[in-house]
């Protein structure tokens, strides 16, 4: 099959509240289709979906697909991006379904490579210097686990904002163990990608290019780092002992609330003097454990999966949660690249990075795309976002998801479609999109 | 009256051939004892005339041809902590007995010859082969003041060969000859407590009892004649003082000196006047030491007030040798056993002043605290009404030694911790530690723990203690208390510092006047001040389970993290201003100056020093003797061997809180290009070249100063001097490096400002500054990190500022400033120096549309290197205008492309004004409002760093930055951000 081309493409935006779920249904000649399913998961589902939702969505991609899935990507390991994968102990989770479709390669950042992992005894290319990094990764969802004991011990004192925020962001940095095993032994392939590396999808998507824009490798990331002085290996190690840390004082002290110091040093009384003093510390705790958080929220976005997908003459860009940290080297890259550089110049879809959060989509790629404009005409910029409002992020810090400058923006200068803008109980929405 | 001039003696010992000197049961039977070669012991409470005992015998045996050495133990025992201190204590206790027999010996090598001894056993040794081998008559040794051994770890050993020379004496005749006398306030069982080496229960306790009428009679020479019967007012004295030696002496002196007969009457007054008076209670040593010593130990004090109540209530309690409370209250002086085997108070001078409702509120202050706190929690903190007599602190010093980790617990010799003990400021402090700067509020916000407070008990003589003076390595890491002890002592010793070296009291950054601390804030790495907060904050974490030796990193433990972040706090109550978004060298700066604080403060360390340089010496660096090789203290050995070294063995987990700066700022070779590149635009990436640029002037300094010594054998040096040049070259830059502070412009400051600000501080205290090259050294030292001192002044001195260029002609008062009037009160008020700049605002280059805010007037008097003094006053003020971007033009600004026109824009500039003593202005230290290039580079900064976008405060938060310097997270670029 040479010269197999898609003739049209469909792109279903399924409604998951917070979280990113897309299936793309590529048709080809002979009415066959074949089917990519991009992320499936959520952290916080719409109000009205009901608990079966993600069964449903499952469901739903089972039936379209008629059965059979040509490939998954996992962008990264939120919660928000896999929890649909999840497998039940009866055999009918949503995961099960996903994997009774049987894609013949699953898609997931080079972090994810069991051969990453710190404790692989198989010797391969992957540097020691990144197993520390996926060491790292892991220790951040430990720590996220041991938040929660915090939270749920402590909650009240850090006010009602905090509290949400700390939930939000520690429920989703959750590592969710039955979505990794299934992503990791559902595929007949598995494909675990970086910038430049091959994406694994040529074989089952012919006649469309795909390319590998992210995660830059750690050594990628080495060329860009503006911190290229200090010696690489130091500077990750050290990084990489911070969380060991954290996670360590997460482990010792924060899940259980256990001092460090023997009973007969506390304090049975909180004396006149300390009053002043201890709801402040209490907040700021609040505020710390937000940072920290924050942190490693962001450290795993950044190990996002970002395609650019060519079918024809259309370009569609999937990002999944990248940041600026993981843009920044495929950005500079398309400095040096012309080719590269026209490419994101003419991308048609942008399926919005991080679900409009403020940073993940950098300025200079939306500077880049040349579709974009204020004028409705055919060839106008497509974006999709799926969000939810009020999870992630405060307005006054300027950090609410979505980002509301950006929004404006993505309604300026493209056809948006946004999930909240979905009817109540609507399952999804469909683009579809002709291929020349 | 007759003559008494020198008839009584009041305090301290009673001459030999004294006629006032009373002769007691215990003359006889201790003369009797030392005759017969047993061994003796004096323990009793003060002021009962053990010295005067010692005196009158010793100088009957000396008469009777026998060697008499006499030690004084409090001479042997400055403070015994620290390496060597066990060493040093048994060999002061020898060299004081081969000085008190004139022994022919070279002793320091007699003794550093058997090194390999234990201490103990080459004290015997001491004995049977020096001194018994050069003394052929009976030798009896006086040790007074043993109760200053109470609490030296070392000397139950002490104790123990003592007794082991009178076990020789079965198997070693010359034994025979030697026997020993201990004098002093405690009880046996608290000098030794293992019974089987204690020599007290093979000795005799010699009883010192108060005067009996009979025994006190020569006393009555004194207060005979006019007509008065001495017995008879001697009697009436006995009659209050029970025949208290002291108490006898200073009555009978003072009825002494009055006029007329001594009638009971007159002498009744005298009592009243002298000892029940209100002031008087506070002033008579003799009172004082006994309630300093009844409530030194707030637990202890409660279970012997209530012994004392009972006694003084009248009921009968037997009296017990064996019990340690009323042991204690004996060698407190106010009870004592009555012939009828009960105890009773021991005069009626007591009996008067200590009443059973004095001892009711006689407990410590901080105890009726803690009680009261739980009590009413909410309501405001009692008033603690300390009853009379109270506890009076006797006369304190200046300062207060603390005992604290010298570097970090990582840092260890033979595997113990090395510590240090510091002198911080004087204070007692309420439980906390809360004194007047500072209060340790131990609140866990992770767990929701509170801990404990530090309580500030007195020592037994009524100065400071130090609970931890003595306590185990795994007591230091585990006792939460210590590590209280530990930021309060080094947050005091931090502002202490900076109050000497700018000569004046300084604020912290927030507008209350103590300094919260929480040694243990919350179970993560990080550590910072927060100005909002008005607090530093530390973190603690578990090194990771795998990790060789799991254990808690208590980052509160590490010196120069708590220097660091005290830094912090300082420097924001000295420039609010640099906090603020500028430029990034001012962003640099905070965690430059702050890191270069904390690094010198552990320098300035000897014990630290000294450590480094052994390291440097090496296993076989030829430190034999003391010695280190030339080639090992060349600059660049001593970068090697002690900054990296340093950095090397610091707590490697510790990155994880301050990132590895030193090691990063060692590492940093010289080059003028790290200013420019990107990644040193960072602050703390910024920081660094400030930190390599001064620690590496240390160095030269350090290396430079070392050439001078002269050597101690061909191409060695002493070692031990090699490390206290070393701590004094870190001491003096640091204070240079605080002082620079007060010539640094109030906004927008730049490395080369600062190092003008050094070079300008410096020479006006330290003209001369040959010894050290301070300033030669930090100029080469900044010019190889491309940095050029901002005033361009090249004649004698390069660098320093320029005096102001016009006649600052007109004062306040109208007078011209050349008049040498002397200068005070005006410069206190902030009018007053508003109104002389206002007057001067031409000459002074204020823009005039701006408006001006004088923000602070210290007068400061400044001490130097040398001791010379130098009297300053400091002023600072702002000027601040809120324009539009698009009025910048005007002022030759350039506005950042892409910054709307109508954008609020606010500028700022300001000066330093330093006054003379004669109010002449020497310095107007100005970063002008309208400096257009540097306003115009600012605004390029602010702009594309994001500052002038909602959510950018963030950026300004110490915890932010520390976290991000840990490698926790890295700030993205703001511009790709959609704020």
């Amino acid at each position: 099959m040479p010269n197999l081309k898609p003739e049209r493409l469909k792109l279903r935006t399924y409604h998951v509240g917070f979280g990113d779920c897309f299936l793309l249904s590529f048709r080809y000649p002979k009415n066959k289709d074949r089917h990519v399913l991009i992320d499936f998961g959520s952290t916080g589902l719409p109000a009205s979906a009901g608990d079966k939702r993600m069964l449903n969505i499952a469901n739903d991609i089972a039936e379209v697909s008629d059965g059979k899935l040509h490939a998954v990507v996992a962008t990264n390991r939120h919660k928000d991006h896999i929890s649909g994968f999840a497998t039940a102990a009866n055999g009918k989770g949503s995961g099960d379904i996903i994997a009774g479709l049987h894609p013949d390669v699953v898609v997931q950042p080079w972090t994810e490579d069991p051969s990453a992992q710190p404790d692989a005894t198989k010797a391969t290319r992957i540097s020691s210097l990144s197993k520390t990094f996926v060491g790292a990764l892991d220790d951040m969802h430990a720590l996220a686990q041991s938040v929660l004991g915090e939270i749920e011990r402590r909650g009240p004192v850090f006010g009602a904002h905090a509290r949400g925020q700390l939930g939000f962001l520690s429920q989703g940095n959750l590592r969710n163990l039955s979505a990794i095993k299934n992503l990791m032994t559902m595929g007949k392939r598995r494909a675990y990608v970086y910038f430049g590396s091959k994406s694994g999808l040529d074989d089952v998507l012919p006649g469309v290019r795909t390319t590998v824009l992210g995660p830059p490798t750690l050594e990628q990331t080495e060329t860009i780092r503006k911190q290229r002085s200090k010696d690489p290996d130091e500077f990750w190690h050290i990084a990489a002992q911070y969380w060991r840390f954290q996670a360590a004082a997460g482990q010792d002290f924060i899940a259980t609330g256990q001092s460090p110091f023997a009973r007969k040093y506390h304090s049975a009384q909180r004396s006149a003097n300390t009053r002043w003093f201890i709801p402040r510390m209490d907040a700021l705790r609040g505020d710390q454990l937000l940072q920290i958080l924050r942190a490693l929220d962001n450290a795993m976005n950044n190990t996002s999966v970002i395609l650019l997908i060519e079918a024809g003459d259309k370009k569609l860009l999937f990002p999944g949660d990248a940041q600026i940290e993981n843009w920044s080297y495929a950005l500079q890259q398309a400095e040096k690249k012309p080719s590269l550089r026209k490419k994101l110049e003419s991308v048609n879809l942008y399926k919005v990075g991080h679900h409009g959060s403020l940073n993940a989509t950098p300025k200079s790629l939306w500077e880049l795309f040349k579709h974009k404009g204020p004028g409705h005409d055919n060839d106008r910029l497509v974006t999709v976002l799926s969000t939810m409002a009020g999870k992630h992020g405060s307005v006054p810090s300027g950090t609410e998801v979505p980002r509301r400058k950006l929004v404006e923006e993505l309604y300026r200068q493209s056809d948006l479609f946004t999930t909240q803008a979905l009817k109540k109980g609507a399952l999804f929405h469909e683009i579809e999109i002709a291929i020349r | 009256m007759a003559n008494t001039e020198l008839f009584y003696v009041v305090g301290g010992t009673v001459p030999p051939d004294a006629p006032s000197y009373v002769r007691r049961a215990a003359d006889a039977e201790l003369y009797k004892r030392v005759g017969a070669g047993d061994f003796c012991y004096v323990l009793t409470t003060r002021q009962m005339g053990k010295s005067s005992l010692m005196a009158r015998t010793v100088e009957r045996l000396r008469g009777e041809d026998w060697a008499v050495a006499v030690v004084d133990l409090t001479e042997v025992n400055p403070p015994a902590t620290g390496e060597g201190a066990e060493d040093r204590w048994y060999y002061g206790i020898a060299n004081g007995v081969a000085h008190e027999l004139d022994l022919e010996v070279n002793l320091g090598a007699w003794w550093d010859e058997r090194s390999k001894t234990p201490r103990a056993q080459r004290l015997t040794h001491f004995f049977s082969d020096v001194v018994l081998e050069r003394i052929a008559r009976p030798l009896a040794v006086f040790i007074d003041e043993i109760d200053s051994t109470l609490g030296l770890p070392f000397t139950d050993d002490f104790f123990a060969a003592i007794r082991a020379c009178y076990n020789r004496r079965a198997t070693e005749p010359a034994y025979r000859r030697l026997t020993f006398v201990l004098l002093g306030v405690a009880s046996p069982s608290d000098l030794v407590a293992d019974r089987t080496r204690t020599p007290f229960n093979i000795g005799r306790r010699i009883e010192l009892t108060d005067f009996t009428f009979e025994e006190a009679k020569p006393l009555t020479a004194g207060l005979s004649g006019d007509g008065t019967d001495g017995a008879n007012a001697l009697r009436h004295i006995l009659y209050w003082t029970g025949g208290h030696p002291y108490l006898t002496q200073k009555l009978c002196d003072l009825a002494s000196r009055e006029e007329g007969q001594h009638s009971d009457e007159r002498i009744d007054r005298l009592v009243e006047q002298e000892f029940f008076d209100s002031a008087a209670i506070r002033n008579e040593p003799n009172l004082r030491f006994v309630i300093d010593r009844l409530t030194a130990h707030p637990k202890q004090a409660r279970r012997l007030l209530r012994i004392y109540r009972r006694v003084r209530e009248g009921q009968t309690i037997a009296d017990d040798a064996r019990s340690p409370d009323q042991n204690e209250l004996k060698l407190a002086g106010i009870l004592k056993p009555l012939p009828d085997g009960q105890l009773g108070v021991r005069n009626r001078i007591y009996e008067r002043i200590f009443t059973p409702e004095w001892a009711k509120t006689a407990v410590p202050p901080d105890l009726v605290l803690t009680r009261a706190r739980r009590r009413t929690a909410l309501t405001p903190r009692p008033a603690v009404t300390t009853p009379q007599p109270a506890v009076t602190p006797r006369a304190r010093g200046r300062t207060r030694k603390l005992r604290i980790i010298a570097q970090d617990p990582a840092i260890r010799v033979r595997g113990h911790i090395v510590t240090a003990t510091v002198e911080v400021p004087a204070e007692d402090f309420q439980p906390g530690p809360w004194g007047g700067r500072v209060q340790v509020i131990d609140y866990d916000s992770s767990t929701g723990t509170l801990l404990k407070p530090l309580e500030d008990v007195p020592a037994e003589d009524g100065g400071f203690a130090d609970p931890f003076e003595k306590a185990s390595d795994s007591d230091l890491l585990t006792n939460p208390q210590f590590h209280a002890q530990n930021v309060y002592a080094i947050v005091m010793l931090t502002l202490a510092r900076f109050e000497k070296a700018l000569g004046r009291r300084i604020a912290w950054g927030f507008s209350g006047h103590q300094l919260k601390v929480a040694p243990h804030a919350f179970a993560d790495t990080n550590t910072f001040y927060s100005e909002r907060d008005e607090g530093l904050f530390f973190g603690y974490f578990p090194t990771a389970v795998d990790s060789e030796e799991p254990r808690v990193v208590f980052s509160c433990l590490s010196h120069d993290v708590v220097a660091h972040e005290t830094a912090h706090a300082l420097l924001d109550g000295l420039r609010k201003r640099y906090a603020d978004p500028s430029s990034p060298d001012q962003a640099g700066f905070h965690e430059g100056f702050a890191d270069v604080v904390g690094q010198l403060s552990v320098f300035a360390l000897p014990e630290v020093t000294a450590l480094l340089v052994d390291r440097a010496a090496g296993a076989r660096g030829g430190t034999a003797g003391g010695r280190i090789p030339v080639h090992k203290v060349t600059p660049d050995a001593l970068r090697e061997s002690a900054l990296l070294g340093l950095a090397e063995v610091m707590g490697q987990e510790m990155a994880a809180v301050r990132g590895a700066a030193l090691r990063q700022s060692v590492r940093l070779t010289p080059s003028p290009k790290y200013l420019e590149m990107e990644e040193f635009q960072e602050p703390h990436r910024r920081g660094e070249i400030l930190v390599a640029a001064m620690m590496n002037a240390f160095i030269e300094v350090w290396a430079g100063r070392l050439m001078a010594l002269g050597e101690v054998a061909p191409a060695f040096l002493d070692r031990g001097s090699v490390a206290e040049v070393g701590a004094a070259a870190a001491d003096f830059l640091l204070t240079m490096a605080i002082r620079a502070l007060d010539y640094s412009m109030p906004v927008h400051i730049e490395f080369g400002d600062y190092l003008s600000a050094l070079l300008t501080a410096d020479r006006e205290i330290q003209p001369d500054d040959s010894k050290y090259r301070f300033r030669d050294h930090l100029r080469a030292s900044f010019r190889a990190y491309g940095i050029e001192p901002t005033s361009r002044r090249d004649e004698d001195e390069p660098g320093v500022w320029l005096p102001p260029k016009t006649d600052l002609a007109v004062w306040p008062t109208g007078k011209s400033l050349n008049a040498r009037t002397p200068f005070e009160g005006q410069t206190l008020d902030s009018e007053e120096v508003f109104r002389f700049i206002w007057l001067n605002r031409r000459e002074l280059g204020l823009v005039e549309e701006a408006y001006t805010r004088v923000l602070s007037v210290h007068p400061c008097l400044r001490v130097g290197r040398d001791g010379f003094f130098l009297r300053e006053t400091v002023a600072e003020y702002v000027q601040s205008v809120e324009l539009e971007a698009r009025d910048l033009r005007r002022m030759k600004i350039e506005a950042p492309i892409g910054m709307p026109k109508d954008m609020p824009v606010t500028l700022y500039g300001g000066a330093v004004l330093i006054f003379d003593e004669f109010g002449q202005v020497k310095f107007s230290i100005n970063n002008r409002l309208d400096n257009d290039t540097r306003q115009t580079r600012r605004l390029k900064y602010l702009w594309d760093y994001g500052y002038f976008d909602r959510g950018a405060g963030r950026l300004r938060q110490f915890s932010y930055l520390h976290r991000l310097r840990a490698g926790a997270s890295r700030q993205g670029s703001v511009v790709e951000e959609w704020h």
